[in-house]
């Protein structure tokens, strides 16, 4: 990974190639859990969260192009993400100073995330159950137009459909399917 | 939904309009309400596709995980290598230590009496603070009748912290801010210089209990043997500190360093009790030592 440069791994995300995602948390997964151990008072398991919300919202920002370059090594973006999540999770958490790339990170205000207060469970839980009850195809291309922030072209070319109208037709269709079941679970649920 | 609706409202959730076409949305979606239902589903949906997307993305680094981790458990052989090469070493220490004591005192060096040296938490050899035929700075509190010098197991046992992270502070810079000229000084096991850069730091820098960490090492190192015990004291008393089980090894120690028998072997024994603590194995070890002062 050392070898990987920040800017290729932008480049191959941009790509949508998961490997590098792979590579990334093969090589910074423990270095993480032992980084944050010794920083912040969490279970594993939050750690575990934070190192994967991380990785995420990297994937997410850099596909949607929102993140179109890094101020800082990969990791140190990635870890300084996480330790936002963690210290978001419980505000009052301690948090031992050291000086490191991660301190000046944060402490920079660089392009890392800041969270705010994430989608209410109820509603969390509604969606989902709504994305299950659509068909695998119609499912999967919302994915790639809503999350991993294919165009319209792109997706055509993808998933070798004739042309854009009918990429945009089928898509319409598929967010026509999602919003009925939607509507109904928040009927059953009395929404 | 029609499919034209279906394409305004991603334009207008994308931000690919133009000024003049969002005043127009805008206004649209506050006089029709049908629209504006219409539009709050449409961000639903994507809101929808994009949890879904994300929760799809854990689950595939999770199953990696998962299947990792399994097939570590399947093939255990590297671990068994390496709890073989732990147990030789253990052999070879106790063989090390038996010769150790059959040796009349007066045959042994000055300082390093026992030939166990243990370097828990990482810590890497580096330059002796007290060279050998050096009188130690401090007089013991404690001194065991009939016995050689407890202070003999401290020089031993002592190395000034040392870790990889704390090397990895230090950046090629041409003009190093006094935070690393510190580290540096430290990491050069020049003490004396490192307590003086210390004292160039900011407040907020002095009073970060990391860094008070090695200032105490440094303290320890030149002789400061009860400003380093302060020292010591209040960040072992930090349970959750980065360095806590840290300072209570060189609290340890030190109480060696002032001769105070009693004090270190209580503090050893509770190392010693600690699960999965770096230092439990060296605690033991030294607490076995120790034996020969009672």
């Amino acid at each position: 990974m050392n070898t990987i440069k920040s800017s290729e791994i932008l480049e191959k995300l941009r790509l949508r190639k998961f490997e590098v995602l792979e590579q990334i948390d093969d090589h910074y997964r423990s270095v993480f859990m032992r980084w944050a151990a010794k920083r912040f008072s969490a279970t594993p398991n939050d750690l575990e969260d934070a190192w994967q919300e991380a990785l995420v919202i990297f994937y997410e920002k850099v596909t949607n192009g929102e993140l179109t370059e890094l101020h800082c090594a990969a990791q140190t973006w990635l870890f300084a993400t996480a330790g936002n999540y963690l210290r978001n999770m419980n505000r009052k958490m301690r948090r031992v100073i050291w000086h490191d790339e991660v301190d000046k990170v944060l402490a920079g205000k660089n392009n890392t995330v800041e969270f705010s207060d994430p989608e209410p469970e109820g509603k969390r839980k509604l969606l989902l159950s709504a994305m299950e009850k659509i068909s695998e195809k119609c499912r999967e291309l919302l994915r790639a137009r809503y999350f991993d922030g294919f165009s319209i072209p792109e997706m055509m070319q993808n998933f070798q459909m004739g042309s854009e109208n009918s990429t945009s037709a089928q898509l319409s269709k598929c967010m026509a399917g999602l919003r009925e079941h939607i509507q109904k679970l928040q009927k059953d649920h009395g929404a | 939904m029609e499919p034209k609706d279906f394409d305004l409202f991603d334009r207008y959730l994308d931000g690919k309009m133009t000024a003049a076409e969002m005043r127009v949305f805008e206004q649209m979606l506050h006089d029709d309400k049908a629209f504006s239902e219409s539009f709050n589903f449409q961000k639903d949906a994507r809101l929808a596709a994009r949890l879904d997307g994300r929760e799809d993305l854990k689950n595939r680094l999770r199953q990696r995980n998962l299947a990792a981790q399994e097939k570590q458990k399947i093939s255990p052989g590297k671990n068994w290598i390496l709890v073989l090469a732990g147990l030789l070493l253990l052999v070879a220490l106790f063989f090390l230590w038996k010769k150790g004591q059959n040796k009349p005192a007066e045959d042994l060096p000055h300082q390093e009496i026992l030939p166990e040296k243990s370097t828990p938490g990482g810590q890497q050899k580096q330059s002796e603070p007290t060279t050998p035929g050096q009188p130690i700075a401090e007089k013991p509190t404690e001194k065991q009748p009939g016995s050689p010098d407890v202070r003999q197991v401290f020089a031993a046992n002592f190395d000034a912290f040392q870790s990889n992270e704390i090397s990895g502070m230090l950046r090629a810079d041409d003009s190093p801010d006094a935070f690393q000229q510190f580290v540096a000084a430290y990491l050069r096991g020049e003490h004396n210089e490192a307590l003086r850069l210390f004292e160039d730091l900011s407040a907020e820098d002095k009073s970060n209990e990391n860094i008070q960490f090695l200032k105490a090492n440094s303290l320890l190192a030149v002789g400061k043997t009860d400003a380093a015990i302060t020292v010591f004291e209040k960040i072992s008393a930090e349970r959750n500190g980065k360095y806590a089980l840290e300072a209570q090894w060189f609290l340890g120690l030190a109480k060696l360093k002032k001769g105070d028998l009693v004090g270190a072997e209580t503090i050893f024994r509770e190392l010693g009790k600690g699960k999965n603590s770096p230092y439990q194995a060296a605690a033991a070890l030294i607490l076995k030592q120790l034996k020969n002062f009672r």
